[in-house]
């Protein structure tokens, strides 16, 4: 319970880090091209969404810069991130929130997915050392884990999309749609997004299928897995309880510590498919010189990473009982 | 070492993973080139580096220049056409080079400076600073760098190159620096830094020299990581707009096929080549830092090769010699092997359990083609204890493996057969092997921590193999586990722990109950001791034996150690160099070895009790098995040896129920060894040159034997706490207690403990490793710690050097041995210069028997065996000319056949050279072997101390009595009654008053819970901190003491002992001797 309550001690202060960042980056930037932003609110935007902008961006010079910090937090924990330029006059925290189910759908689905078969195919190949799928994986996604997302995605794009005309070329869903729990848009949401997950498949699995195999190599070399075979148990208890069992660890804590490598390729795919998610709002906001909803998709970013590496933590304490004591 | 024997014992590569790691940096570039991933990643990024260094030269047009007209599909003059505004794409890649280079490079440098500065310094401030740092690492590699960079590109509109650069290298380092700082952590415990430190290096010479060239492969792929990564993040950003839209870059590139909408547009190249360029670049990276994995860590490489290679080595290895001679010799031992000569003397005649005819295993190193075990023939009766003797890399694990079937790759059976109750287990198939595992034999492995799976209960483990084997139900399996646990004296509550919640006694007794569950016929033991204390081995020992009487089963049980086993083995096979050199009744083979090896193992070991002999121990080191010697293995080390030795390769004859492996015994009429005096054959110059101090009977000199007056070193009330655990709930570990210790001029103490006792931890008092929490410690009269300013620290460390336990990690891999040797000359000897240094390294090596001198200096600490490494050490220490030299437990992890040697050598260095020791170990045996004086060290504290002969003869504290007992002795009666688990040593956490031994002690009173013993003196001359023992001699003082021995205060000797702050009762002012 120990290893719980002080990986979430770090994920305060990890937050902590973050949000101050966020209130640090535009006073330390030359110019501060945020007031620029500021002055076009002027006039059409009043009362606590205007405040709001203020702190976030130092405006209000006269409150002095410790109380505009603690005001800034207040804001950030009450969901106050002022309104949105880029869809004016909604509030950044209304539009940020639009975004992200589409984003936690794509995303954290394919990374996920890409984790756990990512696992078990360097499992096996880890396994079956020296054998087929052993021999041919490794060079392959040492190159493939080596591409840049957004490339592939051009590339799919081009095949799958343009030349072959099997799915659509961008988008979260065809434009004529209603957004409705219907069947018909239901469908058409996983056809947009077959392309832009298996982009994600495709150039993320590589990594975790690398890392497992080299820890499954490590481990089938210790003595807990040659004393399982001594036993005589069958090659899957072995592979599983075993060498599986240990190999995923520190393969877990991989995860967790690559999951923001993993959140910037998303962005860019987003970005290449205008794909409605978070990523391709960020760049839109930076494009529309929306420092608001830039910064606010920033933290929620963070968060959700953070979240995800607090899950994985917890299942790592759930699988290693060493994790539960001391420590 | 004891992942030295696991390793060469699981057969993988030749030597320790350790060794692998030394050879890296000698044998890198050769690896480097062999590996087909380095290649390939090498001519891609060279390439590259040609186009960004000459784009000038290799570019047909310049890149920016819009001549041409827009939107040309490929042709001869335009390989990739032209983009919308009238550029050659061709060119535009080509000059796009340099700039993805830069950034690639620049960030990778700057990103490893700082991982590395972060990372060591995290590793080496140690406390709050590492605390900090590591938290700063921590989050920022888990903050969402892309969309940072983002927000910060954003806000500064377009990067430029340069700002880039520094944006991504501040950004990206955390990665580099958590495993640096890993990497740094695990260096840290590494003797050769305590040793540079022991030196009296300054701690930016150590980081600068002696660290981070041992961390090279980690850096470097701290740098290609980083450049992969700074090349994907800036053609990303390039990309989406944030970049110069004006520099000439892939990413830009990329950015204005984007924005004119390439692949709609149909000019799909506008796209698609800049973005292979980014991939083949980064794949190139990518591709080397891989290899760079492979090369770093030999368990990754691929296996195909490794067994091609082995197929090929093979045959033509298969009789290093000489063809014709091996067949010869089968022939031979097939006769001279008869059935009936095999079985143990109480074996009933009949079909052998076991039964192994010419059995070979080798497997493939890169230097060659190593037979691990050779021709092995053997019989085992059902029910018989056979013990398997050798050194390390004798082939005995590799041996035992081979039969249990669990050979890992590349190691295989060359040959011969296995027969186990009628199964052929050569031949045998899976399926079948599977089903005859646990049920018909069983295995128990050398570390139980390492054996048990760590993520599983104990009652997990046993169910597994359960249902694997049985129809058992889930509560007859808990029911048979409970059984096993009690069998083993292990209370079964222990069921439902895991293996790292218990101690280490109970985790291989738990191994011990597992391999029982099925109550085989065969149970097989490789070293389950060796890596328990004296009295934890001594009672698992007996414990292994009474239910080996009781439930019947056979068991082979291999062992570096020979008393260990002497009397619970009935018969025991010596093994060298992978073949059998003795075999028979281990009574006959202790009173009248027959073959010179298994002579020469049973003269290394010291006696605790009887006349104190001196040892010979066996000249030379084990063979490689390589390149085995020609004839006789043994040839070169035995002093029997005639010239016929190096020629043929003996057989086996049969002496008795003996086997042995010996030319000797050719002639018939040989029934045992020839007398050693009649041979004129030297043995070596250590040994004889140590003869003459050792005829003295320096049994209890007294300690300023010199008369210069004062002993050489005095501590007063030594103390060192270690605050153990989190900030929140920290608690204090006692590691050394109110230590009062006095070494007199050319003296050698003893410091006798197990482990945890707080024996390590004085002699890093005394070394100034650290310094004492509370206390003093006299050099020469004078406080050590007041010795202000580094001159006068200096000079105090070149007075008391110390050797090092683990002669694998002493000795930093990257150097030649002369640098320790040199190194401690140049700090310590000011006045020598560079060729009187090298004359004095010289003279060292040679004073410590290691010639020819010069070459022996060039080698790099992997080409030397442990017991010359360990050599080095003490040269080392010798450069200083030293007054004291803490030896911390210098010959635990070597052969004992090397052992003595090195015991003889402190002896002759005491003579020569004038030196005191402070002797810290274990073995008791070894103690009385070499020191004048012992001190019992247990939980912290002295319990004992006094003359060698007369604590050894006549112990009065309750646990100097248990370690003696537990002493493995071949002339002492075997005893059953110690089965049970003796408990052992506690870590002194927080401790109360009261004795820490009372919990294990049989003779405890009340007192013993309350107040903490001081030492008292018990006997003239020594003392014990045991209230019943002081009891007991003042009680037989009160009677005899008109009678009483005349009990002379030592002169010259200032040294009380006082009783410190601890309990307090008994007021002990006795004289120290």
């Amino acid at each position: 319970m120990r290893f719980v309550l002080r990986r979430l001690g770090f994920f305060i202060v990890t937050l902590w880090a973050a949000i101050s960042l966020n209130f640090l980056i535009p006073r330390l930037m030359p110019g501060n091209p945020a007031l620029a932003m500021m002055a076009s609110f002027r006039g059409r935007v009043t009362g606590q969404a205007l405040k709001a902008l203020e702190i976030a961006f130092g405006v209000k010079t006269h409150a002095s810069l410790l109380s505009q910090y603690f005001q800034y937090f207040g804001n950030v924990f009450t969901g106050h991130f002022g309104l949105s330029i880029t869809f004016f006059p909604q509030p950044v925290s209304h539009e940020v929130l639009q975004a992200l189910p589409w984003t936690l759908g794509l995303v954290g689905v394919t990374t996920v997915l890409a984790f756990v078969l990512g696992t078990l195919i360097g499992l096996v190949a880890g396994w079956r050392r020296g054998g087929k799928l052993d021999s041919v994986l490794p060079p392959v996604f040492v190159v493939t884990s080596a591409f840049p997302y957004f490339w592939v995605g051009l590339v799919a794009i081009y095949v799958f999309a343009l030349k072959l005309g099997w799915l659509p070329v961008s988008g979260g869903y065809a434009t004529n749609d209603q957004i409705a729990f219907t069947w018909h848009f239901i469908g058409d949401v996983v056809r947009h997004s077959i392309l832009p997950a298996c982009t994600l498949l495709v150039t993320a699995i590589g990594g975790w299928i690398l890392t497992m195999r080299n820890t499954v190599i490590t481990v089938l070399a210790e003595d807990y897995v040659r004393m399982a075979r001594a036993k005589g148990l069958r090659p899957w208890t072995v592979m599983w309880g075993y060498a599986g069992r240990n190999a995923i660890l520190p393969n877990l804590t991989g995860f967790a510590m690559s999951l923001g490598f993993v959140v910037s390729g998303a962005i860019l795919v987003e970005y290449v498919f205008n794909y409605p998610g978070v990523g391709w709002m960020l760049l839109q906001s930076v494009e529309n010189e929306d420092y608001g909803l830039m910064q606010a998709l920033f933290l929620l970013i963070t968060v959700a990473v953070l979240l995800a590496i607090l899950i994985s933590d917890v299942l790592t304490a759930l699988l290693d009982p060493r994790t539960r004591e001391l420590r | 070492m004891t992942t030295l024997t696991a390793t060469t014992a699981a057969g993988g590569e030749a030597q320790a993973p350790g060794t692998g790691q030394r050879r890296r940096g000698v044998k890198f570039w050769r690896a480097v080139r062999h590996n087909r991933k380095a290649t390939a990643g090498a001519v891609l990024l060279l390439f590259f580096l040609v186009l960004a260094v000459f784009p000038g030269q290799i570019a047909p047009y310049s890149g920016t220049a819009e001549i041409f007209q827009p939107g040309l599909g490929p042709s001869g003059a335009h390989w990739f056409g032209t983009t919308a505004y009238g550029q050659d794409v061709l060119s535009q890649l080509i000059w796009g080079t340099r700039q993805s280079l830069i950034i690639a490079f620049a960030v990778g440098a700057l990103a490893t400076c700082i991982a590395v500065m972060i990372g060591v310094s995290a590793a080496y401030l140690r406390g709050a600073w590492d605390g900090v740092l590591s938290l700063i690492t921590d989050v920022l590699l888990v903050i969402p760098v892309f969309p940072l960079i983002i927000v910060i590109a954003a806000y500064l509109k377009s990067a430029g190159t340069l700002m880039m650069i520094i944006v991504l290298g501040a950004l990206g380092w955390s990665y580099g620096a958590r495993q640096l700082r890993a990497q740094a952590l695990s260096l840290r415990d590494r003797d050769f830094l305590e040793a540079a430190r022991v030196r009296g290096e300054r701690r930016g010479y150590t980081i600068v020299v002696e660290v981070l060239p041992t961390m090279t492969s980690l850096i470097v792929a701290s740098f290609l990581g980083t450049a992969v990564y700074a090349v994907l993040t800036a053609a990303g950003l390039q990309f989406v707009g944030l970049g110069n839209p004006n520099m000439q870059s892939w990413g830009t590139m990329l950015y204005w096929a984007e924005n004119n909408e390439a692949l709609g547009a149909g000019m799909p190249l506008w796209a698609l080549t800049p973005g292979v360029c980014v991939a083949l670049l980064g794949a190139a990276l990518a591709l080397l830092n891989y290899a760079f994995d492979e090369i770093s860590n030999p368990a990754l490489r691929p296996v195909r090769a490794r067994a091609k290679r082995a197929q090929r080595l093979a045959p033509t290895s298969q009789s290093p010699n000489d063809g014709g001679d091996d067949q010869e010799v089968r022939s031979e031992t097939g006769t001279a092997l008869p059935p009936q000569a095999t079985p143990g003397p109480d074996a009933p005649p009949g079909r052998p359990l076991l039964s192994v005819r010419q059995l070979s295993v080798g497997y493939a190193t890169g230097s060659g083609f190593v037979r691990a075990v050779d021709g092995v023939d053997l019989d085992l009766a059902p029910g018989e204890f056979l013990a398997i003797v050798g050194e390390s890399g004798c082939g005995k694990s590799t041996l035992l493996f081979a039969l249990a079937r669990l050979l890992n790759p590349p190691a295989t059976i060359t040959g011969g057969t296995i027969d186990f109750k009628g199964h052929n287990m050569v031949d045998i198939t899976e399926k079948r092997l599977r089903y005859v595992r646990w049920q018909e034999y069983s295995v128990v492995m050398q570390s139980a921590m390492n054996a048990l799976n760590p993520v599983m209960t104990v009652a997990q483990q046993m169910a597994d193999v359960c249902r694997a084997h049985t129809e058992m139900t889930s509560a007859e399996i808990e029911r048979r586990s409970r059984e096993v646990l009690r069998l083993v004296s292990i209370d079964p509550v222990h069921l439902n722990s895991y293996p790292h919640q218990l101690s280490g006694g109970m985790r291989q007794r738990a191994m011990i109950a597992m391999a029982l569950l099925f109550t085989p016929d065969l149970v097989i033991m490789d070293e389950p001791t060796s890596a328990l204390d004296v009295v934890a081995q001594r009672s698992l020992m007996a414990q292994v034996k009474e239910l080996q009487k009781r439930l019947g089963f056979a068991v082979i049980f291999v062992t570096h150690d020979m008393s260990l086993v002497s009397h619970f083995a009935d018969r025991l096979m010596v093994m060298y160099a992978g073949q059998v050199a003795e075999i028979g009744p281990t009574g006959d083979i202790f009173s009248d070895p027959l073959h010179p090896y298994a002579r020469g193992l049973i003269e290394a070991f010291p006696s605790i009790r009887g006349p104190k002999v001196l040892l010979s121990g066996i000249p030379g080191y084990p063979p490689d098995l390589v390149n085995p010697p020609t004839g006789c293995r043994f040839h070169p080390r035995c002093p029997w040896a005639v010239p016929e030795c190096a020629l043929e390769q003996p057989a086996v004859y049969v002496r008795g129920s003996t086997a042995v492996r010996c030319s000797i015994y050719k002639d018939e009429g040989k029934q045992g060894l020839p007398d050693k005096g009649n041979l004129d054959k030297p043995t070596s110059s250590t040994t004889v040159q140590a003869l003459a101090p050792f005829s003295e009977a320096n049994a209890s000199r007294p300690a300023t034997a010199d008369g210069t007056g004062g002993p050489l070193v005095q501590t007063s009330a030594l103390t060192r706490h270690f605050r153990i655990g989190g900030l929140v709930r920290g608690r204090t570990l006692h590691a050394v207690e109110d230590l009062e210790l006095v070494i007199g001029r050319k003296e050698i103490v003893a410091l006798v403990g197990e482990s945890g006792s707080g024996k390590s931890t004085v002699a890093r008092l005394l070394a100034k490793v650290y310094p004492p929490t509370t206390g003093q410690i006299l050099f020469e009269g004078a406080r050590v710690a007041q010795l202000r300013g580094r001159a006068s620290a200096l000079a105090y460390r070149s007075q008391v050097p110390m050797v090092f336990q683990d002669p694998f990690s002493s000795m930093n891999p990257v150097f030649h041995v002369s640098h320790g040797i040199l190194r401690a000359m140049k700090l310590h000897r000011r006045d020598l210069d560079k060729a009187a240094r090298q004359a004095e390294a010289v003279r060292v090596m040679e004073a410590v028997g290691l010639v020819p001198a010069q070459a022996m200096l060039e080698k790099y600490p992997y080409e030397m065996s442990g017991g010359q490494r360990q050599r080095v050490g003490f040269a080392q220490a010798l450069a200083l000319r030293p007054k004291l030299i803490v030896a911390d437990e210098p010959v635990s992890m070597l052969d004992v056949s090397i052992r003595v040697g090195l015991l003889n050598l402190m002896v002759k260095l005491r003579e020569e050279e004038g030196v005191s020791f402070l002797y810290i170990t274990h073995d008791i045996a070894s103690a009385r072997y070499v020191a004048d004086r012992v001190l019992v060290m247990y939980a912290g504290r002295i319990v004992e101390q006094g003359p060698t002969e007369q604590v050894l003869a006549d112990p009065r504290h309750p646990y100097t009595k248990l370690l003696l007992r537990a002493a493995p002795d071949p002339r002492a009666p075997l005893d059953l009654s110690e089965a049970a688990d003796a408990g052992e040593p506690p870590k002194v956490v927080d401790p109360k008053p009261g004795c820490a031994f009372a919990p294990r002690c049989p003779v405890a009173i009340e007192q013993c819970r309350r107040i903490t013993p001081v030492l008292g003196e018990v006997a003239p001359l020594q003392l014990a901190a045991c209230h019943v023992a002081q009891r007991e001699s003042a009680s037989l003082a009160r009677k005899t003491a008109p009678a009483g021995q005349p009990h002379q205060p030592p002169s010259g000797s200032p040294a009380s002992v006082t009783s410190g702050e601890s309990g307090g009762s008994t007021p002990p002012p006795a004289a120290l001797k």
